[in-house]
């Protein structure tokens, strides 16, 4: 196996996941530790499963910490304190002694006082960080989202209509984008009234006066977002009916909220 | 500058650790112990015993600091896996299965999301619009695995699909992951 076998296998992807039987395991191990392109692709999904996981955080209990403390101490040998039977000192010697513990205890306190902001800076950095990874991932995938969408309004054979609000929800408007070439069709809702218990928005397509289904509008709110619909060969305008949940094959007349023509 | 900063602090933390360094132990506990939580939450479902499972991951990661090698990955992804196995290997033994969290989650397939917590503390609206980037088939099949331990064969077995579909699945899921989860 060359090293662009084993990226276009699943293997790495399987190994990151702990799927891997223990031979593959092994080679994947083999080609981390020679291989410095198969080690950036392990890294990198590691990294990938990594955040992902850390969007499932939640504070662990107060009382864990302590537990956890407690164990390790009584895990730990005990340090045995030697007690020597007292002999005979002179006075030079015990003033030494204190000396030696003065010096001692000044280090201690010193040290401890390093140990302490050590902790704090790297607690603080490591907090900081995975909120800015956060941050940083949804500013990416909110670009993503609307170069995506920017790619799409600006296709060849792209259409767009504004469906306005009718007499019963005058407030109502959406942006339709449909491709008369690729047939595909995408709706943005700007606004329409909170569809009520058991009941669902659903998007028709007409063409010489007759109406074809072409979708259920699937969201709770306007988000700013284009919406895939069903593709659509032909139409002549666009309208929103109010129905019941999962659509219906024909559109409720009086039902009728917001329309537009191409 | 800040990065690498970040890079020596993770090291030196490590060579503090395999020292038996309790101050050490006690940063790694606080930078940590909410993510491994988290997914440990995940995989047993519930609280207790998250808490006790949580402890038995930390007293393993304090243990057996020595068998962690920097040149396989970051030290948060060898205490991930840690923690998973241990989780994993709870779901697996007879007093879970025992236990009522394993009675009343008759089907594995449903998980736990942890993000309708009300203790969840990232406080950003936008991560879970992230997490929904990502197609459930493909969302699905990484929690089976990755959080649930399963083999592929029994991802086959539990979604009804060949098995060659989830080793493609597999690979396809890690690289959209990837796209939305790496920086």
């Amino acid at each position: 196996m060359n090293t662009k076998d084993i990226i276009d296998s699943h293997l790495i992807e399987c190994y990151v996941l702990g799927a891997a039987e223990p031979k593959e395991a092994q080679l994947v191990e083999k080609y981390i530790k020679e291989n410095k392109e198969v080690r950036e692709v392990v890294l990198g999904f590691q990294k990938a499963l990594e955040n992902y996981s850390a969007t499932y955080t939640v504070n662990a209990p107060n009382s864990a910490k302590d537990k956890i403390f407690d164990k390790i101490s009584m895990d730990k040998e005990t340090e045995i304190i030697d007690f020597k039977p007292a002999s005979p000192v002179r006075t030079w010697w015990v003033a030494a002694s204190l000396i030696i513990v003065s010096i001692s205890i000044l280090a201690n306190v010193f040290l401890g006082m390093q140990a302490q902001k050590f902790k704090n800076e790297l607690a603080q950095t490591k907090l900081n960080n995975q909120k800015l990874t956060f941050e940083n991932l949804i500013n990416k995938a909110n670009y993503r989202s609307a170069s995506e969408q920017l790619a799409l309004i600006h296709k060849h054979g792209n259409k767009t209509t504004h469906l306005e609000g009718l007499t019963i929800a005058k407030e109502a408007s959406a942006m339709i984008y449909w491709n008369s070439e690729t047939k595909e069709l995408y709706i943005n809702i700007d606004h329409l009234p909170d569809a009520p218990q058991g009941k669902q928005y659903q998007l028709w397509a007409l063409k010489a006066g007759k109406p074809v289904d072409a979708g259920v509008i699937d969201i709770h709110a306007a988000d700013n977002t284009m919406y895939k619909m069903k593709n659509i060969d032909e139409a002549e305008a666009f309208a929103i009916s109010l129905e019941k949940l999962g659509g219906v094959e024909s559109p409720t007349m009086d039902a009728i909220y917001a329309m537009g023509s191409i | 500058m800040k990065l690498y900063q970040l890079k020596i602090t993770e090291q030196e933390l490590v060579k503090r650790l395999k020292m038996r360094d309790k101050t050490a132990f006690s940063t790694l506990y606080d930078s940590y112990s909410g993510a491994l939580f988290g997914i440990i939450l995940k995989i047993v479902r519930t609280d207790p015993p998250a808490e006790d499972v949580l402890q038995d991951a930390f007293l393993k990661i304090w243990k057996k600091i020595d068998s962690y090698n920097q040149d396989k990955g970051s030290i948060f992804t060898w205490m991930l896996n840690v923690s998973r196995n241990t989780g994993i290997d709870y779901t697996r033994s007879e007093a879970y299965k025992k236990s009522a969290s394993a009675v009343d989650i008759s089907d594995k397939t449903k998980i736990v999301d942890n993000r309708t917590n009300e203790n969840y503390k990232i406080e950003h609206i936008g991560v879970k619009e992230l997490v929904s980037k990502l197609k459930p088939e493909h969302k699905e099949i990484i929690d089976l695995i990755y959080f649930n331990g399963y083999t592929q064969a029994e991802v086959a077995e539990t979604l009804n699909i060949p098995l060659g579909t989830v080793k493609t699945r597999v690979k396809l899921a890690m690289n959209h992951l990837r796209e939305y989860f790496s920086e």
